[in-house]
């Protein structure tokens, strides 16, 4: 059982932290409009912002039920405030738990992920900033080398099998379903589909399996 | 007119500090993490580890983010697309969602060269706010969410392990299910085949060096990236 206090210390620090952070996100536009005497039209920036803030808030929170239980709240406090959640942020904790040994959902995995999270957050930010002086023309080129351009553009893929594999290879037999139920339905549903309503099928996925390796742990099959 | 403003001092300046202000968090955070590890018998040692190999592996995954960032100046100048790609969101959504408001206020889209002041302001105001659900989630639920899934665990805790396990391969399942299967992609299969079967093997060497284990994720990725260029040299 985590102790009481630390709970209660790191979702004080989140919840200040987050609303400092969305805050000064606020403070840009904001900030904007006043020194350059800018009126606003608060109704007509609603009425855009709204429908589009809905839409990404309920796949929004998909996600952040599902990583919560793996990262960790103070992680995901931090990893929701910068972004690139599931392509960077808990890969990066997961692969950290992985090399200190401490397993998901404990307090000391808790503990690697925040660092983990926060080490990424640290470059990540240090290079968007040499980007933006000077890194990101030196760079393009690179990227859009045609030798590497495949490689850039397939980095999503090659991360989830290098983070993905190794945990099929531990436990082959949960693997199974959440494995293969995925693959069924984006052939019954259609890719279209599928990538649109990705955050939906994910809950379920995981739901399903989270089922499924209690049934085997039931049976003592695990 | 807009990009005046966009390259504007004001613009860096509240963009700058912005981002100072995000820093906060980790470096609070951190310090709290290795406070509390210390605490709970943890070394120095291992918590820098921690903090070392995450930070070697989110090298790579930052540099697309510094191309993309180019797409976005033009339109939005130096500094804006500089903090939206700091913080929450992408440039597909930053391209997507301020060409939706610059559609709605009866811009062609974004690239139009001079957006009129106050239109820009609310784009501005729009790819701020409409991607705040999940932290504004965060704030009011979160707590309570991880209450829950603390009642959950207790008593159970030896079956923590395999839930969150069966957590994350229900999670990544789903994600990695679409490049498993785009065969239109083949270079992308290749990719989440081979740096796959890299981390297996690396896996199995690094069992008897930490050292190698540390690398065994950002090079199984890159052997996998790679592998997507051979395979579309030969195709």
């Amino acid at each position: 059982m985590k102790e009481k206090s630390f709970y209660n210390k790191i979702h004080a620090l989140g919840r200040i932290t987050v609303v400092l952070a969305l805050t000064s996100f606020m403070g840009v536009p904001f900030g904007i409009a006043v020194f350059n005497g800018v009126s606003m039209n608060i109704g007509e920036v609603l009425q855009n912002a709204v429908p589009i803030l809905l839409t990404f808030t309920i796949s929004g929170i998909c996600e952040n039920l599902s990583f919560m239980p793996i990262i960790g709240s103070g992680a995901l406090y931090m990893a929701c405030v910068t972004g690139n959640v599931s392509n960077m942020k808990v890969p990066a904790a997961v692969n950290a738990m992985g090399i200190a040994g401490y397993d998901a959902g404990t307090e000391r995995g808790d503990v690697i992920s925040m660092i983990a999270v926060a080490a990424s957050t640290f470059v990540t930010t240090a290079i968007v900033f040499l980007g933006m002086l000077f890194l990101a023309p030196l760079f393009a080129p690179i990227y859009n080398n045609a030798f590497l351009q495949p490689a850039f553009q397939n980095m999503v893929p090659a991360l989830f099998g290098a983070l993905l594999f190794p945990y099929i290879a531990r436990a082959p037999k949960q693997a199974v379903v959440p494995i293969l139920v995925p693959l069924v339905v984006i052939f019954i549903v259609g890719r279209a589909f599928f990538s649109s309503n990705q955050s939906y099928i994910m809950v379920a996925v995981i739901l399903l399996s989270v089922f499924y390796s209690y049934t085997l742990h039931k049976k003592g099959i695990i | 007119m807009h990009l005046q403003i966009a390259n504007s001092a004001t613009m860096a300046i509240l963009c700058g500090i912005t981002i100072l202000i995000v820093l906060l968090q980790p470096i609070l955070f951190i310090t709290v993490a290795f406070k509390r590890g210390k605490e709970l018998g943890m070394t120095d040692t291992e918590m820098k580890e921690s903090a070392r190999s995450s930070a070697i592996f989110s090298i790579i995954p930052s540099l697309p983010i510094i191309v993309s960032y180019l797409l976005l100046v033009p339109s939005l100048g130096r500094y804006f697309p500089w903090l939206r790609l700091s913080v929450v969101g992408s440039a597909t959504y930053e391209t997507m969602v301020a060409n939706m408001a610059a559609n709605a206020f009866g811009l062609e889209s974004i690239s139009v060269a001079d957006i009129p002041v106050e239109v820009f302001v609310c784009i501005l105001f729009v790819v701020t706010i409409g991607i705040l659900g999940g932290n504004i989630f965060n704030v009011f639920f979160l707590k309570a969410y991880d209450k829950k899934v603390e009642s959950l665990k207790q008593g159970n805790a030896n079956l923590v392990p395999m839930i969150t396990t069966a957590m994350f391969l229900g999670m990544y399942g789903t994600m990695a299910s679409p490049y498993l299967t785009n065969f239109v992609n083949i270079p992308g299969v290749a990719a989440i085949l081979v740096a796959g079967i890299t981390a297996l093997l690396m896996g199995k060497f690094a069992a008897k060096s930490k050292k190698l284990k540390e690398f065994t994720f950002p090079l199984s990725m890159i052997v996998g990236m790679l592998s997507a260029s051979v395979v579309s040299v030969i195709l």
